[in-house]
């Protein structure tokens, strides 16, 4: 199915139902008629998009859509690929499946994601990968790939899930991380994984170590060469291969905390 | 049926079901991974006394191993599934994880079934092992005096083949030995093939059973030249004086079959009078692998 944006909608368009798991079932007809949220008021899809059918088995939507969000909410099989910017809460909730975007994304990418893959090839905004205000847990599994540069609270309060940036971080990424892993090839912002309890952070560039971590050792850990070929198979990040066999400093923290968690840093 | 100048036997070899796992060991440089891998497999020979059958597969340079490194795939065999795990916890465990700069991981990619491995070992960490995923696959690091042990949770296994066999049968002891020689250099270069006994040789080889009612295995004494007068059942020829025995352990029936056909035809020189294979009308396995169909 490939969807093709052909009205900028004029407030912000909440689009839950685009994920495979609803449309695939569906004609183009059918899909036309699907229902959406502008602002409050419910409308067609076929009022923003042209429906037609694909001969590829995902779903293909292409256009400017920095006002649309929650598209792939809830996935849990499937494929998307969004051609074009995208907005706000991508991938919601999804337990499962595969959303490709070529272009940026807005904030608030992944809220509450428990399985599947993410893969941007642009920047993303504020609060990917994040729980929501009020929350000890927001994401509890898969993967996410930015190629580009993340503003703040990348991860935070996340569990279990992977996260890898090409560029740079904003502030407090990583903070309250419960598990899981979070690599960014670029500067990190002020207050990386304050609160962290477990999980890993791991920095190619500059980091402001917080006073609350410990420092460990300098070694080559054998994980992160098994972690770097996996990007190079996987992703376009371009990298030195020098990160590979390199050595990294080893950090425990957050000591606020259970400082069980580790910054691994990359030492020039 | 004639190999040059070396007879033969129309009779088959009688071998049977095993489970097999893959271990890729790695480490720094290839002194350390093969000093892990030879620990690994040693008293390995036999399920009969060992609870397992390993050796190594192949060396495997940096492009091929996962994390990039120098390293040996091992291959390791026993009766069934459970024991199969039992083996590797207590070998990678022993051999592998006190080997300085070692990392551990899963050989066969197309697995379907698989056995808790680096789950089990992580509780050496004692609490300050650190699980990771990648690509949906889960890595246990364990922290050791030189950094971290890195292991697979899981480890693949299959059903595979053990207990292929030829006995060489040599006019001395010098032939036979250069015949078994070059048998298993040319066996050892094909993949997913292991030959567990010292150098691919068997010199006891074994029955069935015993006299002693203890005992489930004993000599294979019809193939024993220094009872040629005694025992009235001797399978040993007037001009024999010498028989060794290679066992084949494969991660399939074809394995086998190639790895066989490969040996018998090396091992068919000058001073090797007879060639057959070991078999216990059928009693001890599923396959039959008749030297007719190798020549």
């Amino acid at each position: 199915m490939k969807l093709k944006l052909h009205t900028q909608p004029e407030v912000p368009l909440e689009a839950e139902s685009i994920t495979p798991d609803v449309l695939n079932k569906l004609k183009p007809k059918e899909v036309e008629k699907v229902k959406l949220f502008h602002g409050n008021r419910e409308v067609n899809l076929g009022d923003f998009f042209n429906v037609s059918k694909s001969k590829l088995d995902l779903l293909e939507v292409e256009g400017d859509m920095f006002k649309i969000k929650y598209i792939g909410a809830n996935m849990s099989s499937g494929e998307i690929l969004i051609n074009g910017n995208i907005g706000p809460h991508l991938g919601s909730a999804m337990t499962g499946g595969f959303i490709k975007v070529n272009g940026d994304a807005g904030d608030w990418i992944a809220p509450e994601m428990s399985g599947g893959r993410i893969h941007i090839t642009g920047n993303g905004g504020h609060c990917i990968a994040s729980a929501y205000r009020g929350a000890s847990t927001g994401v509890s599994g898969g993967e996410i790939i930015i190629e580009g540069n993340v503003k703040n609270e990348l991860g935070h309060g996340m569990s279990n899930a992977t996260i890898i940036v090409g560029g740079m971080c904003g502030d407090f990424t990583g903070v309250n991380l419960n598990s899981g892993t979070i690599l960014t090839f670029g500067e990190m912002g002020i207050r990386t994984g304050a609160g962290m309890k477990r999980g890993t952070i791991i920095c190619m560039d500059n980091l402001e170590i917080l006073p609350t971590f410990s420092y460990d050792c300098l070694y080559s850990p054998i994980y992160l060469k098994l972690f770097f070929r996996y990007i190079r198979d996987k992703t376009k990040i371009k990298f030195d291969e020098k990160f590979i066999d390199g050595k990294f400093h080893r950090w425990s923290g957050d000591a606020i905390e259970m400082n069980r968690g580790e910054l691994l840093v990359f030492s020039a | 049926m004639k190999i040059k100048n070396t007879q033969i036997v129309d009779t088959y070899a009688e071998a049977f079901l095993m489970w097999s796992a893959e271990v890729i060991i790695t480490a720094e440089n290839d002194d350390w991974a093969l000093a892990a891998a030879q620990a690994m497999t040693g008293f390995a020979t036999s399920v009969i006394g060992c609870k397992c059958e390993a050796g190594i597969n192949q060396k495997l340079s940096a492009k091929d191993t996962p994390d990039g490194r120098p390293g040996y795939s091992v291959l390791v065999f026993t009766i069934d599934k459970e024991s199969l795990a039992k083996r590797l916890i207590e070998r990678i465990g022993q051999c592998v994880m006190t080997c300085p700069t070692t990392a551990c991981f899963s050989g066969y990619d197309d697995a379907e079934e698989f056995i808790n491995v680096g789950g089990a070992l992580r509780y050496f960490g004692d609490g300050y092992q650190i699980s990771k995923k990648i690509n949906n696959i889960r890595f246990w690091r364990i922290p050791v005096f030189d950094g971290e042990f890195i292991i697979h949770e899981n480890f693949g296994v299959k059903k595979s083949v053990g207990g292929g066999n030829f006995y060489i049968l040599g006019e001395d002891s010098k032939s036979t030995l250069k015949a078994v020689k070059d048998a298993i250099d040319k066996m050892k270069q094909i993949q997913g093939v292991i030959l567990p006994f010292p150098n691919g040789a068997v010199r006891s080889g074994s029955k069935i059973g015993s006299k002693y009612k203890k005992l489930i295995a004993s000599t294979n004494h019809i193939y024993c030249p220094t009872l040629k007068g005694v025992i009235k059942d001797s399978l040993v020829p007037e001009n024999v004086h010498t028989c060794l025995e290679v066992v084949i352990d494969a991660v399939s029936e074809e394995k086998v079959i190639e790895a066989m056909k490969v040996g018998i035809n090396a091992a068919s020189q000058d001073g090797i009078i007879q060639i057959t294979a070991g078999n216990f009308d059928g009693k001890l396995g599923q396959y039959k692998i008749f030297l007719k169909d190798l020549i």
